[in-house]
Parts: C-alpha cells; sequence; structure tokens
C-alpha cells in the first residue's frame, strides 16, 4: 500500500489508455507520456499494461507502507526518498515508512511515478486509466488527492531473484536516446515535434500554411489532458470550411474559426468537426506532453515513412532497454544470469 | 554462445586488464581466466586493480586516510546525467554518504557511483566517457 500525502489536482492514475470504445464516445485517456509510462514499467519488470501514477502539479509526496520497488520517468522533480535524491529516469528499491517527494520540474511538464507490481486498481473497459471526464476508472474515477491509499499489485519478479541482479539502476532517457531527424534544435523554450498533413490541408491558401509551419505556437493557460490551444497568427482557410463531424485521435491539430490551432490530446472526444489541419505523428506524443503551459510548440512537416521510421525507433529503443532492463535484474529465464569479471593486473599489462 | 563468440570475447579481453570473466545463462556457463599477475594487496587486504603505483604521483602520494570510490561495474563514466547540465561531483564537493557521484553507461542504462562514507572529493581519476573497469578507483574521498 501506499498513501498519498500531498498532492495538487491533475494527479491521477493512468496505463497506455483504453482502446476500442471510442465507436460509443469513450475517450482513450491513459498517459500523456506512454513512452515514459512503458520505460518505468519496463525498469521495474512490469507487464507494459500496468498502471502507474502521472504526476502534474509538484509537490507530491507519498509514504509507502510496504517494501517495494519504484521507477521515476517522465519530468525531472528533484525526487527524494527521505533526504536522499533519487534520479530522474531511475529504479530503486524503497522500504516501508519512507517519504518519496517530488517537486517542481525545471523542464518537463508530466512526471510517472511506478512501483513494481503496478497500482491495483480494478480494470474497468480493459484499462486502469482514470476518464477525469466521465469520472470512471482509476483510483474511484477522479484525481488522487491526500489521503488516498493505493494497493499495489503483485510484482511479476520472483523475490529470490531479486538479489541476483540490481534494482538501483537508471535509463538513457528518450530525449538523448532517441533521433531527432528532421526537428530543430537549440530552439530555447520551443518544443519542436513532427506532422503530417492532415484532410483539410489543401483548402487552406499557401501563405496561411507557410505561417503555421514558421511560428512558435504558444500554449496558453487553457491547455490540459483533452487538448491544447495555441496563441499565434490566425490561420484561416480560403474559403469558409463546413467539415461533417469526423472521429479524432490524440494529436490531430484543429483549426477552429479563429484561426488559434488547438490539438487533441489523450482525453479528447471521439468525434469533432473542426478542419483538420495535421496529425502530430505518434512518436512525438511524448514531445508534446512535456510541453509546459506558456511554453512554445514548432510544428515540422513530415511524411508518412518518416512517422513510420521514427516509430520504429522508438520502439527498437524500448526493445533494447527492455533486454538490459531483464539482464540487470537477472529474472528472466533466457536472460543472461550473472557476467562477472575479476579486474586484476594481468602479467605485462 | 557460439565458439566464434567466444574466440571473439578472449581477444577482446586481451586488450583489457580483466583476468577472469565469468558469464552464465541458463544450463549454460562459461569463465575465461586470463594469464594473471599475483594479486596486487593494498591496505586492509582489498583487492584492487588500479593499486597504489597506478595513481598520479605514485605511491606516495596515497593519503593513509583516503577512502577510494570504486566502479560498481564495466561501463562508460559519465560525470553528469543526462537530463540534468551539471556534474554530479566535482573537486572539492563535500558528499553525503550514498549521494550519487557519478554514473556508468552500459547500453541504454546507468549504473550510480555511491559515496561511501561522508566527505570532500580530493581527487577525480577519471574523464567522462573514459571506459573504465570494474573495481577502478574513480575518485579519492577524504573523510570527515
Amino acid at each position: 500500500m501506499m498513501e498519498i500525502l500531498s498532492c495538487a489536482a491533475l494527479t491521477s492514475v493512468q496505463d497506455l489508455g483504453r482502446y476500442g470504445f471510442r465507436r460509443i464516445g469513450v475517450t482513450v485517456a491513459g498517459a500523456m507520456d506512454k513512452l515514459a509510462l512503458a520505460v518505468g514499467n519496463i525498469l521495474l519488470g512490469n507487464q507494459l499494461s500496468s498502471a502507474g501514477i502521472e504526476i502534474t502539479i509538484c509537490p507530491f509526496r507519498v509514504r509507502f507502507h510496504q517494501d517495494t520497488s519504484i521507477a521515476l520517468t517522465g519530468a525531472d522533480c528533484l525526487a527524494t526518498l527521505d533526504d536522499v535524491p533519487v534520479l530522474p529516469w531511475w529504479t530503486r528499491s524503497v522500504r516501508a515508512g519512507q517519504v518519496l517527494t517530488l517537486h517542481t520540474p525545471v523542464h518537463g511538464a508530466r512526471a510517472y511515478l511506478t512501483v513494481g507490481g503496478g497500482i491495483d486498481v480494478p480494470v474497468v473497459m480493459g484499462s486502469r486509466s482514470t476518464d477525469l471526464k466521465a469520472n470512471f476508472g482509476g483510483y474511484r474515477g477522479r484525481a488522487l488527492k491526500k489521503g488516498d491509499i493505493l494497493n499495489i499489485g503483485a510484482s511479476l519478479r520472483p523475490a529470490a531473484s531479486a538479489s541476483a541482479g540490481t534494482d538501483d539502476f537508471g535509463v538513457e532517457p528518450p530525449a538523448s536516446a532517441l533521433p531527432s531527424n528532421g526537428l530543430p534544435q537549440n530552439l530555447p523554450g520551443v518544443i519542436s515535434v513532427r506532422v503530417l498533413p492532415g484532410a483539410e490541408y489543401e483548402r487552406f491558401p499557401e501563405s496561411a500554411l507557410e505561417l503555421f509551419w514558421r511560428t512558435d505556437w504558444v500554449i496558453t493557460p487553457n491547455s490540459n489532458r483533452v487538448g491544447y490551444k495555441f496563441i499565434g497568427p490566425p490561420i484561416l482557410p480560403s474559403t469558409d470550411l463546413e467539415v461533417f463531424s469526423h472521429g479524432l485521435v490524440p494529436g490531430v491539430i484543429q483549426i477552429p474559426p479563429s484561426g488559434q490551432p488547438m490539438i487533441q490530446m489523450v482525453d479528447c472526444n471521439s468525434s469533432g468537426g473542426y478542419p483538420n489541419l495535421g496529425t502530430v505523428i505518434e512518436a512525438d506524443y511524448w514531445r508534446l506532453a512535456q510541453a509546459r503551459l506558456s511554453g512554445a510548440i514548432r510544428f515540422v512537416k513530415t511524411t508518412h515513412p518518416e512517422a513510420v521510421s521514427a516509430l520504429a525507433a522508438e520502439r527498437d529503443y524500448l526493445n533494447t532497454v527492455t533486454r538490459m532492463a531483464n539482464v540487470f535484474r537477472a529474472g528472466k529465464p533466457g536472460a543472461v544470469n550473472s557476467v562477472r569479471a575479476s579486474v586484476r593486473r594481468r602479467a605485462g599489462a | 554462445m557460439t565458439l566464434s563468440e567466444v574466440k571473439q570475447m578472449i581477444s577482446h579481453l586481451r586488450s583489457t586488464p580483466i583476468c577472469e570473466l565469468e558469464v552464465s545463462e541458463l544450463g549454460f556457463s562459461l569463465k575465461i581466466k586470463m594469464n594473471c599477475a599475483p594479486v596486487a594487496m593494498t591496505r586492509g587486504g582489498a583487492e584492487t586493480w588500479y593499486s597504489a603505483d597506478r595513481l598520479p604521483g605514485g605511491p606516495s602520494s596515497i593519503n593513509p586516510q583516503g577512502v577510494f570510490l570504486k566502479s560498481p561495474a564495466v561501463g562508460q563514466f559519465r560525470a553528469s546525467h543526462p537530463s540534468r547540465p551539471g556534474r554530479l561531483a566535482h573537486l572539492g564537493k563535500q558528499v553525503m554518504s550514498g549521494e550519487v557521484v557519478g554514473l556508468l553507461k552500459i547500453g541504454p542504462l546507468y549504473r550510480a557511483v555511491y559515496a561511501t562514507q561522508r566527505g570532500t572529493i580530493v581527487r577525480s581519476l577519471v574523464e567522462a566517457g573514459q571506459t573504465v573497469e570494474y573495481g577502478q578507483t574513480l575518485f579519492e574521498l577524504s573523510p570527515r
């Protein structure tokens, strides 16, 4: 069990999302930064579908009532366990009674706390995610608050093997591990994401499109898990656009009549009717998820093959981390159980 | 593991100071012993690889009170965390017991080099990006 000692709004139990029910209007929900949540679960040897806690506003404090292991991924929240610092993108064991504190992040917007065995909340429609709009799933269908007690699932890792390897290690974060092909670097305060042109792209004049690609779009405070809204020069179609309502997925960039773009995020509605200018590629969702309010986003035009190859790079990264984490923990059959090298001065060396 | 992989491993070991390597997988175990000199014994009888005469300044530069922080694994030394700009430790830094003073990158993963007790970093024996061996001395700490 773990007890929430302090927690601001917008912290909730999330997994990779609730799929298969959009046709009846159920939102996908799930972690905004699915890559960070997935890496946390991989470091712990959890199933990828295990739920963690998405922490958006700090400080966040939690006391563990049992020995367990944790992983911290996503935004670097200068975490401390009791008073000892814990590095970001790191996993380690914790003892019953210890208190973990996450502070306001310097970079990034969302941190993920995962535990060995995952957060044990009921599975509703195939997912443990909290649907914050419809108030179901997760922990009692709502955001977490002070005093909440969460159960921890049974860890997949046999206790005996835990001592064979190490449970104290970190991982190269996606920001430095993944190639950022085609993304401009060194734009201070600006996060770049790749975009595939959408259904109504051609209905906008060349001048509006050119403006769309070169503007650093400022994220308004009115942005959240449902969607991000931007301020910048108005992007207007050549003629008034009437579009039938159509299915929406996270990442879709819509242009409402004001000409100020918005991006649909994980809690978006299942359909909408604004013109679709483009879609942020799936491999760049985590970059969007870590964008801060009042920060800026630059959209970079990409192609379908580039989008597929970016996703393949993300999968390669996850596969490599999974393989190496298994070796570190040395718990899984087939993995190298141990490598021991004793280093001494060799004759003549 | 194939025979050619074992041969490759042996030829790689020749270029390192590693004297003994043991790899075990499910139903498989391999031990490679290189032609080794007698183990250098130091203060307290602990085995070290970077023994006194390998330290800059030679054996006389050893502070008898000094505490040596060693590498927990074979890997590439990193002085800072990829998400953070500053170095984890620098000369003259006062560290707490259990504080991370450096990282070892092993593929996409990291192991931490911890301060084994409270003290001041008085010497750094490793450069960022350098490949280090298991047990290699990375820092000297003056306890307080």
